[in-house]
């Protein structure tokens, strides 16, 4: 359970409202006990007193006390039954934001490395599936489990005040099964449900991946084969899944056969101790209806303890994930930003991983300030590395990074981050207006600024025909527009933020020739007395550029720019 | 949401959201694809049915018991015998119950099983043509997760929906059959309850729709900022999304629970009615008990009849209540349908074929013949397109990008069924050859190099599992995978894909390519093999490309940039609708 304790913790942030919740689920609980053993002992009661009076006797009975409390207990199980929902789906919308928003402050510190896996489609899958898993914590889980056994208890004891040998009998029975149906499927069926969401997540990944190489299966004659291995897995999901079933078909049947044993065995106690005048017939018969109350309280445990297997394994992956150490630790006391911002690596040596080569080995490289410095070189060859080392998103193994004269692990990632403005590779846009995202650095930036900045892009004229410029809204992942009008904005969303160090990681990739050219010559004034760290495949994709290197094997190499 | 919760559940039963398409439509579609699970689910309902009914002989026997031991006058003695058949009638209760939920079960997986078998199969016969504008994701969660509410409808709301009219009438008439006046205040607080459900529903319908909208407005922002969460570092807008993330669901919440606090009206209206009911059967029994009541049958009451009847009462409720909270298995099941049935409607994109073998091994010699080729039913792409690849030719496919340049190497490759025209390998026209016989025979490079997650040596292999590992090697190193995979710790054992390592794209182009050599093919079609390569892997390819020439591999290459591939034998041009020779 160990993995539940950090979702458990946000749970307490929101005690009240679960306390709340839980005591009218409670009530609700007892007023339809109450509800069902008031009747009963009222019928009975009212029979033997119905018999007195035929015989001639006097009327015995108050009948108005119990009738009263028989229409309490109808209105009090709906109105408690209302209230509760209230109040516990006030509590869930609580924890579903709370949830959401603790994962994104969890993911915030990974390395980019694994938050850029979020784009392509398993990660996020995952994330999003275990979080709506984890939604039910409370209101499947702990929830129906903490009325079960509070509930059970208490009714228990409040029949053993009012017969204690036929509430011996009940509890006797129906302890033992609440217990062992909760054993069975919490425990039994833990492994089959890991077994199962492990298998789901290998069939999205099996099936997502052959849907984008339908031509390759098809010409490389392997479509029936990877279609067979997806089906073999489906085969396999479903014995989980089947045995799943059967646990749970059996836990409930050891739940309904504890509720009608104890009935049994509470009537018959019950015949026992009303032939020897331990208690009344009233009292029996209404002893024996809460029974039916108490079985309610019961069937909902299977349910609650597969899910619980579930909630486990999603968790788990959760919390390994958000446990993922971040790779990269702010200083605990930065020291103060530096008045000048050239951008020095000395020495720097880097792999990825500690089994792989060198990626860059005894690299120096300064850029001055005002200074324009362009990396060229193959794909894989540690480029863009050298762009992460300068955000800070790792840190060299030799050698370091320095701002301004300052180590850049001396630097609060704010400081580093208002100092540098970066295009990556990727095109990342968020759902929102147009002007949101070119806002994203720089909130106070006026719509002429907006408008500058997408003429340097060579994009005014396309917003300017839109019905409505500025406004327009972007879908998820900034769709809507084409491949190159989103590189476009992102490239003017990092000329717009007022930094004076720019990195930009292949700034034109997918313009074609002539938007390229345009491009180009627009930004020439934004780039005007700033430090820009360029990296490109093609020399001839560039601006105009004071120094350009080659990077081969982990070192840099002075060569003549085109 | 995967499952949705009961406030979910709530509300559709309330806004009765139906998915835009024919209802009849959707009840015959899903109708067929439960066909499967019928015969359980026949089970799963008669035993329901059977467990709910073995309530009277149950509560007859207890009422019996019990009043034989606190009124009566008879034999006490008799009571043992009682307890047996009460005994008796639990087990079977017990047998039944299990049955019924292990048989229910069963049909909504047979029945998820079925179906996403039938869909698999349907996606893989699509074709790269027919799949060109669908999304991956949204199409495996198709496959996965909508067949799962299918599943869900069959096992669980089905069985129900029988059993909530037939238990409910049983107990009725076991009521009626002991005092009518009882039976009439149950049988008019039963259709109350749907009456109401569906008035308190219809003022929440409109609010409902739009808060569901709220809803996948939120998680698709929640989403959203997670994919672009690296920029929004950069930025330093993290903690200002998380502020935004909260505020957006704190207002949703408060407007959801706006509507909420109507919807749940209509669970506490069932609870409201059950409750009433039950309380009301009570102080009607025992006032009759007394004598106080003597209208109609109440006279007649007996300790043994009102007791019967009370211990009835609660699951004459039970079985609607149920079918509640499993309603909304039936709306996802109805969304799901309108969402697969036009999958499994769409016809396949590939080219028809025949059963005739390969033609002849070696040479590749492959003529098109007047082809039109677009996509389904919208208009051609391209027209009249005839054309000859002889064998161990090279050839050049030039024309801007959108020009129908993969679209014509799909349609010689046998992926797309031409709209006019003839295919024909070596003098056989494509329809009338065996699938496999021109695959085996071809190999293929795309743009976007897709490999499969799994290692590098099982992409390479994905076209001939059975080469040996001499030919992986030689494949791997003529195409350059050797140089990066020698320095990855595992070799070409290196897992690929987002659980391995990250390739870049010229690595990952170079594995394609080894893909395609290992199968020694007569004829190498390429799709823009070089246009996102750095210069290094351009290079590695181009190299390839040239030495495949010498030794006879003819090749049809779909570049806009000409100038790399100045050594083929001959040009086309693909312009305007048509191809004709540069």
């Amino acid at each position: 359970m160990r993995e539940l304790r950090p979702f458990l913790q946000l749970l307490g942030m929101r005690r009240y409202w679960l306390l709340g919740g839980a005591a009218l689920m409670l009530l609700t609980a007892a007023a339809n006990l109450g509800l069902l053993a008031l009747s009963g002992w009222f019928i009975t009661a009212t029979a033997l007193a119905g018999l007195a009076l035929a015989a001639g006797a006097g009327m015995q009975l108050d009948i108005y006390t119990p009738g009263a409390g028989i229409r309490l207990f109808a209105v009090g199980r709906a109105v408690t039954r209302y209230l509760e929902r209230l109040v516990n789906h006030e509590a869930v919308f609580r924890i579903l934001a709370d949830l959401r928003v603790w994962l994104f402050r969890k993911l915030l510190p990974l390395d980019t490395g694994t938050l850029a896996g979020l784009r392509n489609g398993e990660l996020l899958n995952r994330l999003t599936t275990d979080i709506d898993t984890l939604d039910h914590l409370y209101l499947r889980v702990l929830g129906p489990v903490a009325v079960a056994a509070l509930g059970l208890l208490g009714g228990l004891l409040f029949l053993g005040w009012l017969a204690p040998s036929m509430a011996l009998a009940m509890g006797l029975v129906l302890l033992p099964a609440a217990l062992l149906a909760s054993w069975l499927t919490g425990h039994q069926a833990s492994a089959a449900a890991a077994r199962l969401g492990e298998l789901d997540s290998r069939m999205r990944e099996h099936l997502v991946g052959d849907l984008q190489a339908q031509a390759e299966l098809h010409v490389f004659g392997a479509a029936r084969r990877r279609q067979e291995s997806l089906l073999a897995l489906d085969t396999q999901r479903l014995s989980a899944r089947q045995r799943l079933a059967g646990i749970q078909a059996l836990s409930q049947g050891i739940l309904i056969a504890g509720m009608l044993a104890a009935l049994w065995l509470a009537l018959q106690n019950g015949i026992g101790a009303v032939q020897q005048e331990a208690i009344t017939g009233p009292v029996m018969v209404a002893a024996l209806l809460a029974v039916f109350a108490l079985g309610e309280l019961l069937m909902p445990l299977t349910q609650a303890f597969l899910l619980l297997g579930r909630v486990r394994w999603s968790a788990r992956r959760l919390t390994e994930l958000a446990a993922t150490p971040a790779a990269i630790q702010p200083p605990a006391r930065p020291a103060p930003a530096p008045a000048e911002h050239a951008l020095n690596f000395s020495h720097v040596g880097f792999r990825h991983r500690p089994d792989q080569p060198a990626c860059l080995s005894g690299l120096d490289l300064s850029l001055r300030p005002g200074e324009r410095v362009a990396i060229l070189g193959p794909s894989g060859s540690g480029k863009s590395t050298l762009l992460r080392l300068a955000l800070r998103e790792a840190d060299p193994e030799q050698g370091m990074v320095t701002l301004g004269g300052v180590d850049l692990r001396e630097l609060s990632p704010q400081s580093i981050h208002s100092r540098i403005s970066w295009l990556g590779q990727r095109t990342t846009l968020f759902a929102g207006t147009l002007a949101m995202n070119l806002r994203l650095g720089t909130p106070e930036a006026t719509d002429a600024d907006l408008w500058r900045v997408l003429d340097a892009v060579a994009l005014a004229d396309a917003v300017a025909a839109l019905p409505q410029g500025l406004d327009t809204w972007l879908g998820e992942g900034g769709s809507g527009l084409s491949g190159g009008q989103s590189r476009r904005v992102a490239l003017a969303r990092t000329l717009l933020k007022p930094a004076p160090v720019v990195l930009l990681d292949e700034p034109t990739e997918g313009l074609d020739r002539a938007t390229e050219k345009a491009v180009l010559q627009g930004i020439e004034p934004w780039l005007q007395h700033r430090s820009v760290l360029i990296i490109a495949h093609d020399p001839w994709r560039l601006p105009r550029m004071d120094r350009c290197f080659t990077l081969t094997a982990g070192r840099l190499q002075e060569t003549a720019c085109a | 949401m995967t499952r949705p919760t009961e406030t979910e559940a709530d509300a559709t039963v309330l806004a009765g959201t139906e998915p835009p398409v024919d209802g009849q439509a959707i009840n015959r579609w899903l109708h067929d694809w439960i066909a499967p699970a019928r015969r359980s689910l026949r089970v799963a309902t008669v035993l329901g049915t059977l467990h709910g009914l073995l309530l009277i002989p149950q509560a007859w026997l207890i009422a019996a018991l019990v009043s034989s031991l606190i009124v009566g006058t008879s034999e006490r003695d008799g009571l043992g015998g009682s307890l047996l058949l009460l005994a008796l009638v639990m087990l079977l209760r017990v047998a039944t119950g299990t049955a019924r939920d292990w048989c229910a079960s069963q049909a909504g997986l047979m029945a998820t099983h079925h179906l996403r078998h039938r869909l698999i199969h349907h996606l893989y016969s699509l074709g790269p043509a027919g799949l060109r504008q669908r999304d991956s994701g949204t199409l495996s969660s198709a496959a996965l997760d909508q067949t799962e509410a299918i599943g869900n409808y069959a096992g669980r709301y089905l069985p129900q929906r029988t059993v909530a009219v037939l238990v409910p009438l049983g107990l009725l008439l076991a009521i009626l059959s002991q005092d009518w006046l009882a039976a009439s205040l149950l049988f008019f607080a039963a259709p109350l309850i749907p009456g109401f459900m569906a008035l308190v529903g219809m003022g929440a319908a409109g609010a409902n729709q739009r808060q569901f909208q709220a809803l996948a407005r939120l998680s698709g922002q929640f989403l959203d900022r997670l994919q672009g969460l690296d920029t929004l570092k950069h930025f330093g807008r993290g903690e200002a999304v998380a502020q935004e993330l909260r505020t957006g669901a704190d207002e949703y919440r408060r407007r959801t629970m706006q509507v909420l606090r109507i919807a749940f009206l209509s669970s506490a209206v069932l609870e409201f009615f059950s409750s009433v009911a039950i309380a009301m059967l009570a102080i009607y029994i025992g006032l009759g008990l007394l004598g106080y009541f003597t209208l109609g049958p109440a006279p007649e009451l007996t300790l043994q009849t009102g007791l019967f009847m009370l211990l009835l009462a609660p699951d004459f409720f039970a079985p609607l209540r149920d079918l509640a909270t499993h309603y909304h298995d039936r709306a996802g099941a109805r969304g799901a349908a309108s969402e697969l049935a036009p999958v499994l409607q769409e016809p396949s994109s590939m080219a028809v074929r025949g059963t005739e073998p390969a033609p002849s091994m070696g040479t590749l010699d492959i003529q098109a013949d007047q082809l039109c080729l677009g996509y389904g039913d919208e208009a051609s792409i391209l027209r009249n397109v005839t054309l000859h690849l002889r064998p161990a030719e090279a050839i050049l496919l030039e024309g801007p990008s959108g020009s129908g340049k993969t679209t014509l190497l799909y349609a010689l490759m046998g992926l797309l069924q031409p709209q006019a025209g003839t295919v024909r390998v070596n003098g056989t026209p494509l329809e009338k050859l065996a699938p496999g016989a021109l695959e085996q025979q071809i190999g293929w490079l795309g743009q976007n190099p897709q490999l499969l997650p799994g290692r590098i040596r099982d992409n390479i292999l994905l076209g001939a599992p059975d080469a040996t590992e001499a030919q992986l090697q030689a494949a791997a190193s003529r195409a350059g995978v050797m140089r990066f995979s020698d320095k990855l710790p595992d070799g070409l054992d290196s897992l690929v894909g987002e659980r391995g390592v990250g390739l870049s794209g010229g690595e990952a182009q170079r594995v394609a390519l080894a893909r395609a050599l290992i199968r020694e093919p007569a004829l190498l079609l390429l799709d823009e093999p070089t246009a996102s390569l750095d210069p290094e892997s351009r290079e590695l390819i181009l190299e390839a490309l040239r030495s495949l020439r010498q030794e006879g591999v003819g090749l049809l290459i779909a570049s806009h940039q000409a100038e790399q591939f100045s050594w083929v034998d001959h040009r086309l041009q693909v312009v305007s609708g048509g191809v004709r020779d540069a």
